[in-house]
């Protein structure tokens, strides 16, 4: 549906040019959630510009649904753009217009009877058909998001362009309007990127992911492939920002010592890999090798229905049992890190 | 009460006629270069406005030009400028006196002024509706219609107040050149022939003409800001 070859983007200023993407190629399949997650300056914000356009790459080509965005003259390319929607960080709604009007902005030039219609069942998939009449100023924070996406539908596009759409949300909220953006894919089928700097957005809607660093794309592939046995230390990075187990170093460090170890007791990171089960990892440990395990933290999420995460455990039992604990665990794809011993 | 009138103010009475004409000449004044000066200077604010770096239809030479000659007329005195264009009011309208002749010095002083104003109240535009609007895939032409002047309503419409009062204010100094208006029968009258009732008065109407104004332009930029 999506395909970028080989784009860059430059920008001049003054004597300095700064590279924001460099040599992206990626191609997103019809009817799916692609996730780019960087860090601020990553370049992500730029390379989706890069999709409709709003940003012309200085190098490489843009094509959905089979056609060159860049060989498109203006006209066309406005054309091109309405079957494009696209939401922004901080909505972009028309103050002067009330929901009814920012919805119906892109219909222009329909007859008055083909916009009511399609002005209010948009309404009422984003769930706001009583706010019609509201200005975006009387809205909540979400409730604008829908009215943002309402108006990015409105002229029936195959993409959707999410620019941090929840960012500016607080947790509850964006889970809402990410469960809408699912909705959108799934019964409309539009192929969806979305661009985030939050790994939990990554987790919750999207089938692969593009990591980008320093304007490139550093690693990509399916959301639960790239999570699971994250290659680049950026990837790292946004695996633990999701998990709370790297919290252990500061407890280690706190002068306070909350964590003792006795003798023979040790301190373990266990990490699910792909593939993993799910069975009682835990009991059975304890059961076979005699060992008592204490959860100190945990974090452990389903992603298409598979175990992702890990537990921070202190396990008592002395060496030999715990080597045999450890074998077992990572004949079951269980990564197995003794953090340290008493 | 016009006894009242003639027992406080018996100057101004007796030369009641002088002064309705008078006050009718600055409201044609005001009205007519008024009209022309926000057909043509909010066309001119947002050219100004849109072919700057970075803006829709960036223009570097086109912006350049524009925005000298609107420092040179905005940087002359306006009973300089009054003045400097006698012989062009002559050329366009056929005279340089009364109300006609006043107009062309009028919209001139006034273009530019309104034109900075509706610049910078489209300035305010969020920059994020222009590049939503162009996601959307309008056009140039729609998103000065649709967005910016309809966004920038409220900014405009204080701008446009604004220049209405230095427009009353501008009206007031032509009249000393011989355009009529309150201006010159203040002159005439309350200065030349040393009758302070009379210029006293004119003060009190004009200051009211400017209240109406600024009430009317605060009360459409409260309606217009939601």
């Amino acid at each position: 549906m999506i395909r970028l070859e080989h784009v860059s983007k430059r920008f001049e200023t003054g004597k300095q040019t700064v590279e924001a993407v460099k040599d992206v190629s990626l191609h997103i399949e019809k009817g799916t959630i692609a996730g780019i997650i960087g860090f601020s300056g990553a370049g992500k914000s730029t390379l989706a510009r890069c999709v409709n356009l709003l940003e012309r790459p200085t190098e490489g080509t843009v094509t959905i649904g089979g056609e060159e965005l860049m060989a498109l003259d203006q006209k066309q390319l406005r054309e091109k753009r309405k079957k494009i929607g696209m939401i922004f960080q901080h909505f972009n709604l028309f103050a002067s217009r009330t929901v009814y009007g920012n919805v119906a902005y892109p219909l222009k030039g329909r007859s008055r009877q083909e916009i009511d219609q399609k002005v209010r069942s948009l309404l009422e998939l984003v769930g706001l058909s009583d706010k019609a009449d509201a200005y975006p100023s009387q809205l909540s924070g979400g409730q604008k998001q829908r009215v943002a996406i309402a108006r990015a539908l409105a002229n029936d596009p195959e993409v959707l362009l999410s620019d941090e759409a929840t960012s500016a949300l607080d947790p509850e909220t964006t889970r809402s309007i990410l469960r809408l953006l699912k909705e959108v894919n799934r019964t409309l089928g539009i192929t969806i990127v979305v661009i985030t700097h939050e790994m939990q957005v990554i987790k919750q809607i999207c089938d692969r992911v593009y990591v980008m660093e320093g304007g490139s794309v550093v690693e990509s592939g399916n959301v639960f492939q790239v999570f699971s046995t994250p290659r680049q230390a950026i990837t790292k990075k946004f695996v633990e920002s999701t998990s709370n187990l790297s919290r252990i170093h500061e407890l280690l460090e706190d002068p306070s010592r909350p964590i003792r170890l006795k003798d023979g007791e040790y301190l373990l990171r266990l990490d699910y890999l792909e593939g993993s089960t799910s069975e009682a990892l835990i009991s059975s440990i304890s059961r076979r090798f005699e060992l008592d395990v204490n959860i100190l933290l945990g974090s452990v999420e389903l992603i298409d229905g598979k175990p992702l995460g890990g537990l921070v455990v202190i396990a008592g039992g002395g060496h030999d049992k715990i080597t045999g604990a450890a074998d077992y665990l990572s004949e079951r794809n269980v990564l197995v890190e003794v953090i340290s011993h008493g | 009460m016009a006894e009242l009138l003639n027992q406080i103010i018996p100057d101004v009475v007796a030369r009641s006629d002088q002064l309705w004409r008078a006050f009718w000449e600055t409201i044609q004044m005001v009205g007519i270069s008024g009209g022309i000066s926000l057909v043509l200077g909010i066309p001119f604010g947002v050219l100004l406005f849109t072919t700057r770096e970075g803006g829709i239809l960036r223009n570097r030479p086109v912006n350049f030009i524009l925005g000298r000659v609107c420092d040179f007329f905005r940087s002359i005195p306006f009973i300089l400028l009054a003045i400097l264009l006698l012989g062009l009011s002559r050329l366009l309208v056929g005279t340089a006196i009364g109300v006609r002749g006043a107009i062309i010095p009028l919209v001139f002083g006034t273009i530019p002024f309104l034109g900075r104003q509706v610049e910078s109240a489209l300035a305010e535009v969020p920059a994020g509706l222009i590049e939503a609007a162009q996601a959307m895939g309008s056009s140039p032409w729609e998103m000065i219609r649709r967005v910016y002047l309809k966004e920038a309503v409220p900014g405009i419409t204080r701008g446009v107040t604004i220049t209405m009062v230095s427009l009353i204010n501008f009206t007031a100094i032509a009249g000393t050149l011989g355009a009529g208006g309150l201006g010159n029968f203040a002159i005439m009258y309350g200065h030349s022939k040393n009758l302070p009732q009379i210029t006293w008065t004119v003060i009190l109407i004009i200051v009211i003409l400017v209240s109406v104004v600024q009430a009317v332009g605060a009360l459409i930029a409260r309606k217009a800001t939601h």
